[in-house]
């Protein structure tokens, strides 16, 4: 076993090309990724302004929204076919609508409704655009209730405190900002580590099957997903404290939790690297799988979706066969939320049951599909 | 026509496509958001602050599962991934509102769960704001002795609609799997496209052909994963047919002939095929599909604007989503088009000089063979 180890260690030295997929490509990646989210907030959102009012009033409102940083005016149109036309071409985002007469009609009491319009199909923008401009405009909604309280004879201390009433006092916890790097970087951190797992996992496993599948070849393959295991786990922790040191993720738990997390997920990404070359005779073909399953495997991990979610049979489903459920979510629960060790218990314990089942099956299964190659 | 040497990567782009449309499409099935575990701590118990609670769990965005005995147990529960919001209402909740002392309603969201978050503090503001202005009416009637008609009117002088458009129920699944599935099927397209590279070097007139043909093939993959959505899983499609299909036909074309290019300039098959597919991969990140370009440092809104994803993807959502005719597809359309050419001006030049360089080496071969025979 030694002298294997050290045939593959020797390897690297040779064919350099294995360390720069397994170590350079997530490093790399992480720094892309910490360009994409640095700025936290979602500054300028483009929005058309459509006053058909033209008042004093109309022009406050108005003055609410070009001067707060969340949105930027983009243009003042004179129908609303314009304003459409502009949102429509994903040159504003939202569009704020006051009719006619408008100052006029809040005077008289008449309760004039005005429109903002968000556009949905991009739902970060979209939600975004909400939020702020909900703010914008129920704080303005409130200040003219305060005036017109007053006006119709109540004391203003007392205007105040009606309008005020009671509020609710929100908090979000562990990440206020609701940062986009603290929600996505662990799992797309994990898919960048299994990406360039399989990457030289499975050509090794199709093209060595032979030496593999044959005597003594259950130590081999040990010693094969021991050494690049142990490299893809060292570039996890220095991509991970990249993140946080200069990119701003959010650490608030143990990070020794996540590398416990990680360390059972490259343990058993042996699996599906198994179980690809067991089926592919071709290393390119192995290659072309691999890369097809990077976006189906995020996507169902309990991830980016919640798990509670997910329909329960295709929870069942993904947990038989793909191990980056037992991953994804509970390290993000640990980076951002700190959570104890007893909330992430039974990942740990299921991905390793999944391990210790799997990887038997998947050795056999991929012996046994040399054989029946072979005759 | 090379199908039989590319029959693996074509199945397994007709194939995987249309299986994850169906796996998403049943995992986004009712992709509102809605039924957020929430926990409730009521500690005033009076009518007015069940009356809060009642609008809470009226609301299907809540489901309100847990009545918190104490402040800290309802941040245990948000900590043990039991609940994604806390609402605590103080105790003297209703005795300070009548006394005009502005109590406060403390809200906890889980910050981990980014889109969770997002709806809920949307719906909640929108049921204070009802639960505000029902308090200034009945404030009114009482103090200001006005007719109930009259005080709705004083207590919002003015409202504003917040209107959504063209996704008005701000489902996830329409946001987010068009984009996906195009993610998805493009790494198979450039792999496709190095697999019609023959090592030693084709002539360009074939591959120019086959390169069309594979964009038709593609597109049909494209069209079958989502027709898939639309017909089973209510994905609409709401603009411009014609305008879809041809921008889909000159995308695939494109990304096809970036994986021409790509194979061209690099010998080994295996290599080309796995830097090719590593060039569109994140596109769906860098793209600005999610969190968007604007949000951006100027440099990557510019390295952005240069995949082919960023002008099809976001283009394909809106003829989702939005009304729009052949003018809001035709600018990126012709973008797409130059980028094809770019792609076959790249594979051209480099095939000339792989064959200039190997005439060379067989003519310098040919005269040092000639000189030893002599």
């Amino acid at each position: 076993m030694v002298s294997y180890l050290k045939a593959e260690l020797k390897k690297f030295l040779t064919n350099p090309k294995t360390l720069l997929v397994l170590v350079l490509l997530p490093l790399l990646f992480t720094f892309i990724m910490g360009g994409v989210y640095v700025k936290t907030y979602l500054y300028d959102i483009p929005l058309v302004v459509l006053d058909s009012d033209n008042s004093s009033l109309s022009r406050t409102i108005v003055g609410e929204f070009a001067s707060n940083p969340y949105f930027k005016v983009i243009g003042y149109v004179q129908s609303y076919r314009e304003l459409e036309e502009l949102v429509q071409a994903r040159e504003a985002y939202a569009g704020l609508v006051i009719p006619e007469d408008f100052a006029k009609d809040v005077k008289e009491g008449k309760a004039p409704k005005s429109l903002f319009i968000v556009d949905g199909t991009n739902l970060v923008i979209g939600n975004n655009a909400l939020a702020r401009g909900a703010e914008i405009l129920n704080t303005f909604t409130a200040g003219t209730q305060l005036k017109v309280l007053q006006s119709q004879g109540m004391v203003p201390v007392m205007a105040e405190k009606t309008v005020q009433s009671f509020s609710f006092l929100d908090r979000i916890l562990y990440d206020p900002r609701l940062s986009y790097i603290g929600y996505l970087f662990v799992g797309i951190l994990g898919i960048f580590v299994q990406q360039t797992y399989l990457a030289v996992m499975v050509p090794e496993l199709v093209t060595e099957k032979e030496e593999l599948a044959g005597q003594g070849g259950l130590t081999k393959i040990a010693v094969k997903s021991f050494v690049k295991g142990v490299l893809s786990f060292v570039t996890f922790a220095v991509c991970l404290f990249l993140a946080s040191s200069v990119f701003n993720l959010p650490v608030r738990g143990e990070l020794g939790y996540v590398l416990v997390l990680v360390a059972i997920f490259i343990f058993n990404l042996t699996v599906p690297a198994l179980l690809i070359s067991a089926f592919t005779r071709d290393v390119l073909k192995g290659s072309q799988i691999c890369m097809f399953l990077s976006v189906p495997t995020l996507l169902t991990a309990g991830y980016v979706w919640p798990e509670y979610m997910m329909p329960e049979p295709l929870i069942i489903g993904v947990k038989l066969f793909w191990p980056l459920i037992y991953y994804a979510g509970p390290a993000r629960d640990v980076l951002v939320k700190g959570v104890p060790f007893h909330v992430i218990w039974p990942y740990v314990w299921q991905g390793l049951l999944y391990g210790i089942i799997w990887i038997p099956l998947a050795v056999a299964i991929y012996k046994k599909r040399l054989q029946v190659s072979q005759e | 026509m090379n199908f039989s040497k590319n029959k693996f990567i074509l199945a397994m782009i007709f194939l995987i496509p249309l299986l994850v449309s169906l796996l998403l499409g049943y995992q986004f099935q009712g992709s509102r958001i809605k039924n957020i575990p929430t926990a409730i701590i009521d500690l005033d118990n009076s009518s007015l602050s069940r009356s809060i609670v009642s609008e809470i769990k009226a609301n299907e965005i809540f489901a309100v599962k847990h009545y918190a005995g104490s402040y800290h147990q309802l941040q245990r529960l948000i900590h043990e991934n039991k609940a994604c919001v806390g609402v605590v209402i103080p105790e003297d909740f209703s005795k300070d509102l009548k006394e005009y002392k502005a109590p406060k309603v403390l809200v906890l969201y889980d910050g981990s769960q980014m889109a969770v978050t997002s709806a809920a503090k949307a719906r909640m503001s929108e049921i204070l704001l009802t639960l505000k202005t029902a308090f200034v009416i009945k404030t009114m009637e009482g103090k200001l002795n006005l007719p109930p008609a009259k005080a709705l009117n004083r207590a919002l002088p003015m409202s504003f609609e917040i209107r959504t458009v063209n996704n008005p129920t701000r489902n996830y699944g329409n946001f987010l799997i068009p984009g996906m599935i195009i993610a998805l099927i493009q790494v198979g397209l450039a792999m496709a496209g190095v697999g019609l590279v023959d090592g030693d070097g084709n002539k360009s007139f074939p591959l120019l052909i086959k390169n069309l043909v594979y964009g038709f093939l593609g597109s049909l993959a494209v069209f079958l994963a989502l027709g898939v959505l639309y017909l089973f899983f209510n994905i609409p499609y709401t603009g411009t047919l014609p305008g879809g299909i041809l921008i889909t036909y000159v995308y695939v074309t494109a990304v096809v002939a970036l994986g021409i290019a790509v194979g061209t300039i690099i010998p080994s098959r295996l290599f080309a095929t796995q830097v090719a597919a590593i060039l569109v991969l994140p596109s769906s990140i860098l793209g600005g599909y999610t969190w968007p370009l604007l949000a951006m440092p100027a440099g990557y809104q510019v390295f952005g604007n240069l995949l082919p994803f960023t002008h099809y993807a976001e283009v394909l959502r809106d003829l989702t989503l939005k009304n729009i005719g052949m003018e809001y597809v035709t600018g990126d359309l012709l973008w797409l088009v130059k980028f094809t050419f770019v792609m076959w001006g790249i594979t051209v030049f480099v095939s000339i000089l792989k064959r200039f360089f190997k005439s060379e080496n067989t003519r310098k071969g040919g005269a040092l063979l000639s000189k030893s025979n002599t």
